[in-house]
């Protein structure tokens, strides 16, 4: 092999790899990515179930990875519970700030809202997911890391600074409350339908 | 009552179509970065038990008080996105794709496998068999580099599926470039259960299928998911590709009895032999303008040209393939200029139907009732000012888009079609699905097939997304029963309307907006 068509390979490497950047720390930051790349559908959704708004659940989620990233080298063997952690004291301060304004109640992006589903079932979902933001802001973080995040009771208690007791309250009373509340507003199709005129 | 366990399942696929934006990553490196030089300009903040540090990048100097770890942290990652040239903030440039042009007998390092697919791709599709899948054809890049690859495996759903991609140790996938992957330069092999949606055919009663696929612009880097660029352009903040990173691919399978195809590339005739099932897979440059053409049981419709489309068609559809030759030393010529001529002389060779009951209309009619549900969601560009500030998506949400506020008044609608299956579906070989005609000639649109077995005398709700047009005219809605879908599968294409070819009408609905 010549001399330049030695340079030639070493350089198709070197660009291949991408690790010809002597300062870039890779291992911190491709841990972070594989982190963020693992956790961030779950921290998402539990956003969205302390949030009750998909927008707001984006910017908190984000907000809440900045802060995670800024004390990554710190953090222990939980740095989902620590994000949780991170999310949950975000939307107190976000709840704060829009105390005066209207609770929002919109449901998440359904993309199943398509022919694979039947639509009872995708509005009964839509119903639960509603119904989860109208419980109290602890049974929305209790249910978020215990079903969303799938912590057990005693994780749960640990990210929340809780009793396991508490955990297991705030559960069985969310839960309650929901079945309450569906069946109080027991959707249907025909009672959303109101612009079409039939024909005949 | 619904019992603990059922809330919870509730609650799960309520919240699973929330997915973080693709270009998550990316926003945390631009924020991570532009916190960094806010911080510079700020006062001094102690944050836990960590000491001062100074950090200095773009020719200033601030200190901060973080932990010494935190500190390092940011200050590497600011370092590896600015450079060494203090460029502003912004993703890490794309690895030119002659980097990818390794010499032979060179492997690029291999990176995380690519997302496997949707569930509802997965409950559409069938889930992969494993022991089907094989390596069917491969091809050079024009370019050089990985060779590509297509490889074909069957699901549980009766679907034989195409994947192509960059061809390394045996295996397909992509190479993180063009922003995928964060540009790091490895080979992501691609999961069996991988697989662009459209990419399947039903296979036929003696284990065939016939699937052709001609994709004018394709990322070279064969990744679909997490680009940087826009194949076609016209995507809103994201840029066009540049030529160089786009190929034409041409791909699928021509059944049992195809033995050779001949295609002209770059003005050059090449004759090769076809693989397994009649496998066969062309790449080339990119293509300047590629129609969407549509099978519809023998009748091949453009429905639109694009920069960037992609065709399905049982038939061949590729202006590349000049002919088929099969076993029998029959002859296809794709050349003729009518579609028709075309579809009698390159008929799937081989396709043999499934065996379907006999089903009349009497036996299938049933009532149409068409109901209308508010829309409440649409999407809004994040940078107001795009070409298209908002868009309708009870879908997925695009990039560069947010889920916008409830707005019940927009100028379309959701409409829930419901009819009694009076005759079940219990394979994938028949399909039930409905189709809206517009007023005022303002054409239509299809509501999807019911993708599911469906019982006898179940009760399917479907429903559809259409244009308020206000006209004095009817809406029409057809739901019609499709015995077999034919070769295609049919999943991503339009079904005969029905009540006519292949579909039988179940009933009619028509209404009015007022």
């Amino acid at each position: 092999m010549s001399r330049c068509n030695r340079c030639a390979l070493q350089d198709v490497l070197r660009g291949v790899s991408g690790n010809h950047d002597p300062v870039r720390a890779e291992p911190l930051d491709a841990a972070f990515e594989r982190f963020v790349a693992a956790a961030a559908p779950a921290l998402l959704r539990s956003a969205f179930v302390l949030t009750g708004d998909h927008a707001d659940a984006e910017d908190l989620l984000q907000a809440a990875l900045l802060q995670t990233l800024r004390r990554w080298s710190t953090i222990g063997s939980s740095p989902t519970g620590y994000a949780f952690r991170v999310l949950v004291n975000l939307s107190h301060d976000q709840l704060r700030a829009q105390r005066r304004q209207p609770l929002r109640a919109s449901a998440p992006a359904t993309v199943e809202v398509s022919a694979a589903d039947e639509l009872e079932r995708v509005l009964e979902r839509d119903a639960i997911v509603t119904a989860v933001g109208r419980l109290s802001r602890a049974q929305r973080e209790v249910l978020a890391c215990r079903f969303v995040l799938d912590l057990d009771v005693a994780q749960t208690a640990r990210t929340l600074g809780l009793p396991d007791g508490t955990v297991k309250s705030h559960t069985a009373r969310a839960l309650s409350r929901m079945r309450e509340l569906l069946a109080e507003d027991a959707i249907t199709t025909g009672d959303a339908s109101s612009e079409v005129r039939h024909a005949e | 009552m619904l019992s603990d366990e059922e809330l919870v399942d509730g609650l799960r696929s309520g919240l699973a179509p929330l997915r973080p934006s693709a270009d998550l990553i990316e926003r945390l490196r631009e924020r991570a970065v532009a916190d960094q030089l806010h911080n510079q300009g700020s006062r001094p903040s102690r944050v836990g038990s960590g000491r001062a540090a100074v950090l200095r990048a773009g020719g200033r100097s601030a200190s901060i008080a973080l932990p010494i770890g935190a500190t390092l942290a940011i200050f590497v990652l600011a370092l590896a996105l600015l450079g060494h040239g203090h460029r502003p903030a912004a993703p890490r440039q794309p690895i030119p794709v002659s980097a990818t042009a390794v010499p032979p007998g060179f492997l690029l390092p291999t990176g995380r496998a690519e997302a496997p697919l949707a569930p509802v791709q997965k409950r559409i599709l069938g889930a992969a068999i494993p022991r089907t899948a094989k390596l069917v054809a491969q091809a050079a890049d024009p370019r050089g580099g990985l060779p590509w690859g297509l490889r074909s495996f069957r699901t549980t759903k009766d679907k034989t599926c195409l994947q192509v991609g960059r061809l390394q140790s045996g295996t397909i996938g992509a190479i993180g470039q063009n922003g995928a992957w964060s540009n790091d330069g490895r080979f992501h092999p691609f999961a069996l259960s991988f697989n662009p949606p459209g990419d399947c055919a039903q296979t036929d009663r003696d284990g065939h299928a016939f699937e052709n696929i001609a994709a004018g612009n394709t990322l070279a880097n064969a990744d679909i998911q997490g680009s940087s660029c826009a194949p076609g352009g016209g995507v809103p903040h994201r840029p066009a590709c540049p030529q160089s990173a786009l190929r034409s691919l041409t791909f699928g399978l021509l059944g049992p009895d195809a033995v050779s195809i001949t295609y002209t590339l770059d003005g050059r005739l090449y004759t090769k032999p076809t693989g397994p099932d009649g496998a066969y897979l062309i790449v080339g440059p990119p293509m300047s303008l590629t129609c969407h053409v549509v099978d519809l049981h023998g009748h091949r419709q453009t429905t639109g040209c694009g920069s960037g489309g992609e065709s399905i068609s049982p038939t061949i559809v590729s202006d590349v393939i000049d002919s088929v030759t099969y076993q029998d030393g029959h002859v296809c010529q794709t050349t003729s200029p009518d579609p028709r001529l075309l579809n009698a002389a390159c008929p799937p060779v081989g396709y043999v139907a499934p065996r379907v009951p006999h089903v009349s209309a009497v036996q299938l009619a049933s009532p149409v009732t068409v109901k209308s549900l508010r829309l409440e969601r649409y999407c809004v560009a994040r940078r107001p000012g795009a070409s298209t500030f908002r868009l309708l998506c009870d879908g997925p949400v695009p990039d560069g888009y947010r889920l916008g506020p409830n707005n019940p008044a927009y100028d379309e609608m959701l409409v829930a079609i419901a009819w009694t299956a009076r005759v079940a579906v219990t394979t994938p070989n028949s399909l039930y699905d409905a189709e809206i005609q517009y007023p005022c000639n303002q054409g239509g649109s299809g509501a999807g097939p019911i993708p599911t077995n469906v019982r006898a005398g179940q009760r399917i709700v479907q429903h559809a997304q259409i244009p308020i047009i206000r006209c004095k005219g009817s809406y029409t809605v057809s739901v019609g029963y499709v015995p077999n879908v034919g070769p295609t599968g049919s999943e991503q294409l339009g079904e005969p309307t029905p009540g006519t070819g292949g579909s039988i009408l179940v009933g009619q609905h028509s209404f009015n907006i007022r």
